[in-house]
């Protein structure tokens, strides 16, 4: 199915950026992030896939951040994140980096999600390892 | 293994000083002093009186499993006050809206709840002008203490998806702790 910048269907999937920064939000015990991670008052900040496959993602997010300030990408499927009451809104950015594919994943009306639901998404995320962790 | 010399205390004196909150955790040897104001001006100083060598010898005071029970691993004390002096320099936490003084109070509260958080938790940032304490057992049994500068927020779970408690608006520490240690007989 092609990419629909106002409509998101369940099969699409969403990705956030884990950073290599100081302090760290991962969790290497666990192989996960911190929920803290996804906590925003304003929403979390993800990218739709948009039709692309993930090495097109992947170059995206390493564009944006830099090479060496990315240290994992976690995804989700639409469809898990609405099962848990979370709502995916697109707002494509236009200024002063465009991209169509930003959108903000939500609770009921315009709240964040429950730490309890974030906890759950986390937990159910893919991973995609694009750095190793620094001591 | 060796004993450790003096046992940790945390004092408390209803007193407001007008000197910014300090962590002071780089003497790693010798002491560790962290001393800072929470938001309702109570006093939270902590004194760790340690010997390196012991130090060295990863040499532990008992520590109970309990939130709020006044025992505790040096170390770990040391590697949270540490890791809160980063997140108040850096990081999302640095990023996101709020005022300097709201973030500083979210450190001195959660320097003051770190002293009663047992061995094993973790601290992190947060995008919402909060730190949180985590712990996370590999059957994915969870709890979560998350830090404001008016209030806690508590989740625990007793598998990845199965939440047995959450609330994101506890305005008393104590009641956060006595929540907080229903977690352990899950």
């Amino acid at each position: 199915m092609s990419f629909n910048i106002s409509c998101v269907y369940d099969d699409e999937r969403i990705f956030h950026s884990v950073k290599t920064g100081v302090p760290s939000l991962w969790k290497p015990e666990t192989g996960r992030p911190s929920t803290g991670l996804l906590k925003n008052p304003k929403g979390c900040s993800v990218d739709r896939d948009g039709d692309r496959e993930n090495p097109e993602i992947i170059d995206s997010f390493i564009q944006r951040f830099g090479q060496n300030n990315v240290l994992a990408l976690i995804w989700l499927i639409v469809l898990e994140c609405r099962q848990e009451g979370a709502r995916v809104v697109p707002e494509p950015i236009i200024d002063p980096s465009p991209n169509p594919y930003h959108a903000l994943l939500l609770g009921a009306g315009k709240k964040q999600l429950e730490s309890g639901k974030l906890k759950v998404l986390t937990n159910a995320a893919k991973i995609i390892m694009l750095n190793v962790i620094a001591n | 293994m060796s004993t450790v010399a003096c046992c940790p205390s945390a004092v408390y004196q209803p007193e407001i000083q007008p000197d910014m909150p300090r962590i002071s955790s780089g003497d790693y040897g010798k002491s560790l002093t962290m001393h800072c104001y929470s938001l309702d001006g109570l006093r939270v100083y902590l004194d760790v009186q340690q010997n390196e060598a012991q130090l060295v010898h990863n040499a532990m005071l008992p520590s109970s499993k309990y939130i709020g029970v006044n025992e505790m691993n040096v170390k770990h004390v040391i590697s949270i006050s540490d890791k809160l002096q980063q997140i108040r320099e850096t990081g999302l936490f640095h990023d996101c809206a709020g005022s300097s003084a709201t973030k500083n109070d979210v450190i001195c509260r959660a320097l003051a709840v770190s002293s009663q958080i047992p061995s094993g938790f973790d601290v992190f940032p947060t995008g919402r002008n909060s730190v949180q304490f985590e712990y996370e057992e590999k059957s994915r049994k969870y709890i979560e203490l998350e830090i404001f500068s008016d209030k806690f927020a508590l989740l625990y779970m007793s598998d990845e998806k199965t939440i047995k408690y959450e609330n994101d608006n506890i305005i008393n520490l104590n009641e956060a702790i006595k929540k907080a240690n229903e977690f352990y007989e899950l």
